[in-house]
């Protein structure tokens, strides 16, 4: 919702540059949620996916003069995948550590809070329902799978976009959805087919 | 059989009908042998609804404000801000420090090019040692001088490896001190590049905090 005195993003950024800390928080504020749903959608554990953005945030100010021409979206959530690759890599490579902390944890499914809009109770369950299949699918994709379909379909960016978030060509934008939709299709029909038309004919 | 595999629609050209991103004359053709292929019109549709289902996947809130303070900002720039020139110097003095105690412990581990020069500089040695005896030249020449000689041929290789980079065995005689000018200086040069690779440490370690 813009607000009247609300600052242009280039004005922020140029602000943010100089060191005004305040700009940047502004920015934060812009952009904070979706990131946030990247990082939660990539690594499915929401202190994970908090520590991430934090990290990302920080990461962003301290490299704002590399950001030249580009917008600030695409830049940012390239750190934020990025980011998540790193923490992914890190779990892959230490599970016994991983597996440690989500015993300690008082919340043993690290779920998130979700956004509810005005809806019924009923409406709220079912779309929570789908949100953690959907999660459950995302997770068994590899990652560069999961974080094209992320950000295209959950995140609705364009194939330049995501190209340039990412940092590989259209090509290769176009190829790693398809087959993350495809596998992501294949493993809904075997574990919740009923969330899926085909099975209506059944 | 095979004809009819070749006409089946790939998961690339769905996805693509699915976003709009086929060309007018693929989109006709796929979309003709959609209506035909009930196999290829149901993976299509599970397609379009995974997509959906993704579209609709509820938002996860963030648990907090991701904003940065001030403190944030500072304390990372100014681990980062530890200067260039004192990483570049903790590396140099380091890696002369490795190189002069390498020399060191060749030039005591290979006697029969050095022997001779080292034996007729020994009288030079024992004044420099009489003045300012050294606690490793004094713990080296005991070592030396209790060694007999012909037991030391039997000694294992390990316990030669062992001994070698401290003791120059064959290179003295066991009745006279090995130590020389030359040892002299190599002692000096590993304290004061150890001493300034600590000052360096130091440094860092006051720029982190």
């Amino acid at each position: 919702m813009p607000s009247p005195n609300m600052r242009d993003e280039s004005e922020l950024i140029r602000a943010a540059k100089q060191g005004d800390v305040a700009a940047f928080n502004e920015l934060v504020l812009r952009y904070q949620q979706q990131a946030y749903n990247v990082a939660y959608r990539l690594l499915g554990d929401a202190d994970w996916a908090a520590d991430a953005t934090q990290d990302a945030f920080l990461k962003a100010y301290q490299r704002l003069h590399q950001l030249r021409g580009s917008t600030f979206r695409p830049w940012l959530l390239r750190i934020v995948t990025n980011t998540c690759y790193d923490l992914l890599r890190h779990r892959a490579r230490r599970p016994a550590q991983s597996l440690e902390a989500t015993d300690d944890d008082q919340d043993p499914d690290h779920l998130p809070r979700w956004q509810s809009d005005v809806e019924t109770p009923e409406e709220a369950a079912m779309r929570h329902e789908i949100g953690h299949a959907v999660q459950e699918g995302l997770l068994h994709l590899p990652p560069e799978y999961r974080a094209v379909v992320v950000l295209s379909d959950v995140e609705g960016l364009s194939y330049e976009e995501i190209s340039r978030s990412l940092g590989i060509p259209v090509g290769t934008v176009k190829s790693r959805l398809s087959r993350g939709r495809a596998r992501l299709r294949d493993y809904l029909r075997a574990h919740h087919p009923e969330l899926l038309p085909s099975s209506y004919r059944h | 059989m095979g004809r009819l595999r070749s006409h089946h629609v790939s998961d690339e050209e769905l996805s693509l009908l699915i976003d709009g991103q086929l060309d007018a004359e693929k989109r006709r053709r796929v979309e003709a042998h959609l209506r035909t292929c009930a196999q290829c019109r149901r993976a299509y549709e599970d397609m379009r609804a995974t997509v959906l289902l993704l579209r609709q996947a509820p938002r996860a809130v963030p648990p907090r404000a991701f904003t940065l303070t001030e403190a944030d900002v500072m304390r990372p720039s100014r681990r980062r801000s530890r200067p260039l020139w004192l990483r570049w110097a903790t590396g140099l003095v380091a890696l002369a420090l490795v190189l002069v105690v390498a020399l060191d412990v060749f030039i005591a581990t290979a006697p029969h090019e050095f022997g001779p020069e080292i034996v007729s500089q020994a009288p030079q040695a024992t004044n420099v040692l009489s003045a300012s005896p050294s606690p490793a030249v004094r713990g080296m020449a005991p070592r030396v001088a209790v060694a007999p000689p012909t037991p030391q041929k039997e000694v294992s290789v390990q316990e030669k490896r062992a001994l070698a980079p401290v003791v120059p065995q064959e290179a003295s005689p066991p009745s006279s001190p090995p130590p020389t000018p030359r040892y002299d200086l190599f002692k000096w040069l590993e304290v004061g590049l150890a001493g300034m690779l600590g000052v360096l440490i130091l440094l860092h370690l006051v720029w982190r905090s």
